[in-house]
């Protein structure tokens, strides 16, 4: 089993976020977590991170990217810790030809080719949150964490990006808030409720009515 | 009512900070020397305003010279520090590194002048290192300040925590570099101020003839002098872009003046081995544990003559300073931000603060002598109206910025209710800051006759006395390592974040 | 835009450079240089002391360049260096200038510098008048001495304080500060700012003469008695470095100092022959006041 947890709780600030969770995913499982916002999804994703970080590509929802630097450099940053201190440098001066042909395929996939030597302040919310998602691509990791990787998309560059995480990806545990999405991608489906999981199933067995019901 | 008073909010725990403030530099004066000695100042007061309003000059060109070497040794010395500040901040979490930067930085330029001089001679070499070794040192703290305030930590990559280099480089850099960069323009206004204090001790920058100027009562000159130099300092904003700073720099180097000074090595040497020691361990026969013990000796009475008695002036003074510092800097505030509305008000408040800030202490001190004679009296107002200039200069800055969408004007209720809850807990952090500045600037009071350790260590430079000079500053770096602490610990009880712009060192 | 005229103002610096460069002169044979402590008019010692170079130039053959320096300290630490090799020091500044060097030598003195004295000043509203006797009535005021390093405005006033109260005069005085220079002590007396002041008896009777004191407001009350000061004095190895017997030539070149117009530059009426051991009583002053490390 890949990740594991048994009666978890967590509390921040003393409210209590998690509330004695037990769950387990498999390798080459996807994964959608669904739940109002503040019930826990992201400190859920957190727990698991901690499990396997050196495997996981991380895409967090606040995005992480750093105004000052150019598209191309934020997603370089994914593999930032593999290179060495002097590649590092001269990368920052000027682009390292092997990265930039990766990082290049990467944004062509997510249709940011053209906005990758503009500085991401400059850029729209759903353009960042695609330079996340590359970032996180970029990685090249066997399990994809993403926090809402895909809420600030139309619906189809939502599937376009959320397709291409499927793909590039063994296992993926998603949160998401998009009810047709998880019922259209995912293997399995895990409702939160209050910091407590209300519901654990494969998606075949879950309807748009359950999943109504988390939001009430 | 009552509530109000015993509150916690932050608000009230930073008002009863700064009445403690207050209340510690009232209860100093009790103890301190503040008599005020009547005298006839006006005649000769009259001729130096006078002079000062008529400013004349026979030499333009020996004032741009100066001009130019106070600004070579500036830009230098700041960017020297910049890069070695750069480098220290990635190492400050070391305790040593962080105990070594508060100890460098407590020593006055005046005084790493007055050593470096022994070293090598009147030189360029000696301006640059009296203004590149304290400054690195404190831009390695503020830079590490700054680093903790930067919004974005990439915790899902922790991998990243290894390779540091990479992490600053990426990470840290590209947030904190608007930030590091204003206090890098600010930094370098300082260095221009410091380069011209060099000037006191025979450096070729525009204090050397400023001093000699009013020393001789050449008040015409010297004014011409001091408008030049707030010229210059007004004007730094208009040209000091961080592009051109390799130009500048390079212009810098070339035309830095030449020293005829060769024997460095043998100075350095002699410095180490012999100046720094006193004569009672000098004597050959002696055996290690007998050297020690002349020394512990040497030490202790030289502690108890001039080390204690420095210290307890410096810290009245200090207190005094720092509360006096305190009342302008509330005094000042709500003028100024009142001025704001109209231009030309504000352009006068703006230069007001200029000349404030930019006035060297001593100078104050020497007119403000003649109003009151010699006491501790002068020196506080002389080291309150400066640093006040400097704080509300900052605070001016970030009312601007905070302002720029709202409208100009700002009434006094608008003042007390939106732009003082924001900015009161910065103000008493840039207090607390130039606290330790305060302690450090003492030093240069001494034709006050007030016995801070300043005098004492300018007395043994004087006296050529290396032995004491360096013992004396190695106490004043302690005292300003200790008084730090304090100073932080007791910001820390009066506040759980308000005041904690400093980092935890 | 703005970069356009720092452009402009830096051309006007760096051309206003080249030319006070290009205007020095660039000496390629042995240059002797000298220096004199800064203990009066600091904005006039180029003007003074050039001429004095000028004339040791013509004197002895080899090119002689005067610096100025900031401080007494300066300029025994020009001296020890080898940046300066003769100096025009002070009692107090050559003592401690050829203890830093040994085997440097006290070569001449003024004629005056044999009868030197200072002057207690003190502004009229201490009611303190002129008295042949230690004036005991300042005691309690506030005092200023010269430069900290200064033999007649700091090391014989205070030696003759302590000798009359055997006390410091930090206990003795309400405030004790040091103004830096003989002429800036009279006119912070004369303004009030001290009460009581201790200055160069040469450096009161030429401000005097120049009209810059006011009588009515600062007065002299008393003279110190009378002791040894002003010398020049030649670095140890000169000899060795600009020829045999080049320090005598020196010595020889400044006795022979007669015109006036130089001779106001110091001020002095004439050069007499000086050595080391006419400075023993200063040196051993010096020691007894914790100023000289035996």
């Amino acid at each position: 089993m890949l990740f594991k947890l048994s009666h978890c709780s967590f509390s921040y600030h003393s409210r209590l976020v998690l509330d004695d969770i037990s769950l387990g995913i498999n390798a080459g499982e996807t994964v959608a977590i669904v739940g109002q916002s503040g019930v826990g999804k992201s400190t859920l994703l957190n727990l698991l991170a901690a499990q396997h970080s050196d495997n996981i590509a991380y895409c967090t929802q606040d995005r992480q990217l750093i105004s000052g630097l150019n598209c191309y450099n934020n997603i370089y940053l994914g593999k930032l810790a593999q290179f060495g201190a002097i590649k590092n440098l001269l990368n920052m001066l000027r682009p390292n030809v092997q990265a930039l042909e990766e990082i290049s395929a990467i944004a062509e996939q997510l249709h940011i080719a053209d906005k990758l030597q503009a500085s991401v302040g400059k850029l729209s919310g759903g353009q960042q949150q695609r330079v996340a998602v590359a970032r996180a691509f970029y990685q090249r990791r066997p399990i994809f964490l993403g926090d809402e990787p895909v809420a600030n998309l139309d619906s189809v560059r939502a599937q376009q990006v959320l397709q291409a995480i499927l793909q590039r990806h063994q296992t993926q545990v998603i949160a998401l808030h998009d009810r047709d999405l998880a019922l259209r991608y995912f293997d399995r489906i895990i409702g939160l409720q209050q910091g407590k999981i209300v519901l654990d199933a494969a998606t075949a067995d879950v309807t748009q009515q359950d999943l109504q019901q988390l939001y009430l | 009512m009552n509530t109000l008073s015993s509150g916690s909010s932050v608000g009230l725990k930073l008002r009863n900070f700064s009445l403690l403030l207050v209340a510690a530099g009232l209860l100093a004066s009790i103890f301190a020397d503040v008599q005020i000695y009547a005298s006839e100042p006006w005649a000769h007061l009259r001729i130096m305003l006078q002079g000062l309003f008529s400013p004349s000059i026979s030499d333009p060109q020996q004032l741009a010279i100066d001009l130019f070497y106070t600004l070579s040794f500036a830009l230098i010395g700041v960017s020297l520090a910049a890069v070695a500040g750069l480098l220290l901040s990635l190492l400050y979490q070391h305790p040593l590194v962080r105990f070594c930067c508060a100890f460098f930085r407590a020593i006055h330029e005046l005084f790493w002048a007055l050593l470096f001089m022994q070293l090598f001679g009147l030189s360029a070499s000696t301006a640059i290192l009296a203004i590149a070794i304290p400054y690195a040192c404190t831009f390695a703290r503020v830079f590490h300040d700054i680093y903790q305030h930067a919004p974005i930590k990439l915790r899902q990559l922790p991998e990243l925590a290894d390779s540091k280099f990479s992490h600053f480089l990426y990470v840290l850099l590209p947030q904190v570099w608007p930030q590091m960069r204003s206090y890098l323009r600010y930094r370098f206004e300082c260095g221009v101020r410091t380069s011209a204090v060099l000037g006191f001790v025979g450096l070729p920058t525009i204090g050397f003839h400023l001093e000699t100027a009013f020393k001789q009562g050449d008040y015409s000159y010297a004014g011409a002098l001091l408008l030049a130099f707030f010229l210059l300092i007004a004007s730094i904003k208009y040209w000091l872009k961080v592009y051109l700073l390799p130009v500048y720099i390079g212009i810098a180097l070339w035309f830095l003046p030449g020293s005829e000074f060769t024997n460095s090595s043998d100075n350095i040497w002699r410095f180490f081995s012999v100046d720094i020691w006193p004569a009672v361990i000098k004597t050959a026969d002696q055996s290690i544990v007998e050297k020690l013990l002349a020394y512990g000796q040497w030490l202790s009475s030289l502690l108890l003559q001039q080390g204690l008695p420095g210290m307890g002036s410096t810290l009245l003074l200090s207190l005094m300073a720092l509360a006096a510092t305190a009342v302008l800097c509330v005094l000042l505030a709500p003028l100024l931000t009142l001025m704001r509305g109209q231009w030309l008000v504000n352009s006068a408040g703006q230069c007001l603060l200029l000349v404030m800030r930019s006035t060297p202490e001593y100078i104050l001190a020497f007119v403000l002598l003649l109003l009151l004679g010699p006491s501790m009296l002068p020196a506080v107002i002389a080291l309150a109206i400066h640093n006040s200039g400097l704080i509300s200069f900052l605070l001016q800055r970030d009312i601007a910025a905070a302002q720029t969408s709202t409208t100009a004007s700002v009434s006094f209720s608008d003042f007390l209710y939106k732009v003082m809850p924001d900015l009161y807990a910065k103000f008493i952090s840039l207090l607390m800051y130039r606290a330790e500045i305060i302690l450090r600037e003492s030093a240069i009071l001494g034709v006050l006759g007030v016995t801070t350790l300043g005098f004492y260590i300018d007395s043994a430079f004087e006296d050529l006395r290396f032995d004491r000079a360096l013992a004396l500053l190695f106490l004043t770096a302690l005292l300003n390592v200790v008084v730090d602490q304090l100073s932080r610990k007791l910001q820390l009880c009066f506040s759980d974040q308000g005041i904690r712009v400093r980092s935890k060192d | 835009m703005s970069c356009k005229t720092f452009c402009l103002s830096l051309l006007i610096l760096v051309t206003s450079y080249c030319t006070a460069v290009s205007g020095a002169v660039v000496a390629t044979d042995k240059v002797l240089t000298f220096t004199a402590i800064p203990d009066q008019d600091q904005s006039q010692l180029r003007m003074r002391f050039q001429q004095v170079a000028d004339y040791l130039t013509t004197e002895l053959g080899v090119q002689v360049n005067y610096i100025p320096v900031k401080s007494y300290a300066a300029a025994i630490g020009a001296f020890r260096n080898n940046q300066v090799q003769l100096a025009w020091f002070g009692g107090l500044s050559g003592v401690r200038a050829r203890q830093l060097v040994p085997g440097s030598r006290a070569i001449a003195q003024g004629i005056e510098d044999r009868q030197f004295k200072s002057y207690f000043i003190a502004h009229h509203s201490t009611g303190l008048s002129a008295s042949d006797s230690f004036p005991q009535g300042i005691a309690g005021k506030t005092f200023t001495f010269g430069s900290k390093g200064s033999t007649s405005g700091r090391l014989m006033p205070e030696y003759y304080i302590r000798e009359q109260w055997q006390r410091s005069p930090q206990q003795l005085f309400s405030a004790v500060g040091f103004s830096g220079d003989h002429s800036l002590t009279i006119s912070q007396v004369q303004a009030g700012a001290y009460q009581v002041g201790a200055v160069n008896y040469q450096v009161w009777q030429s401000m005097l003469a120049a009209g810059k004191i006011d009588q009515s407001k600062v007065s002299v009350i008393w003279q110190t008695p009378q002791y040894t000061d002003y010398q020049w004095t030649i670095r140890a190895g000169v000899d060795r470095d600009y020829g045999a017997g080049f320090s005598d030539k020196v010595q020889a070149a400044l006795l022979q100092m007669r015109d006036p117009q130089l001779l106001k530059q110091f001020p002095r009426s004439g050069f007499i022959r000086a050595e080391n051991a006419d400075y023993q009583a200063i040196k051993e002053t010096a020691i007894a006041l914790d100023l000289l490390q035996p």
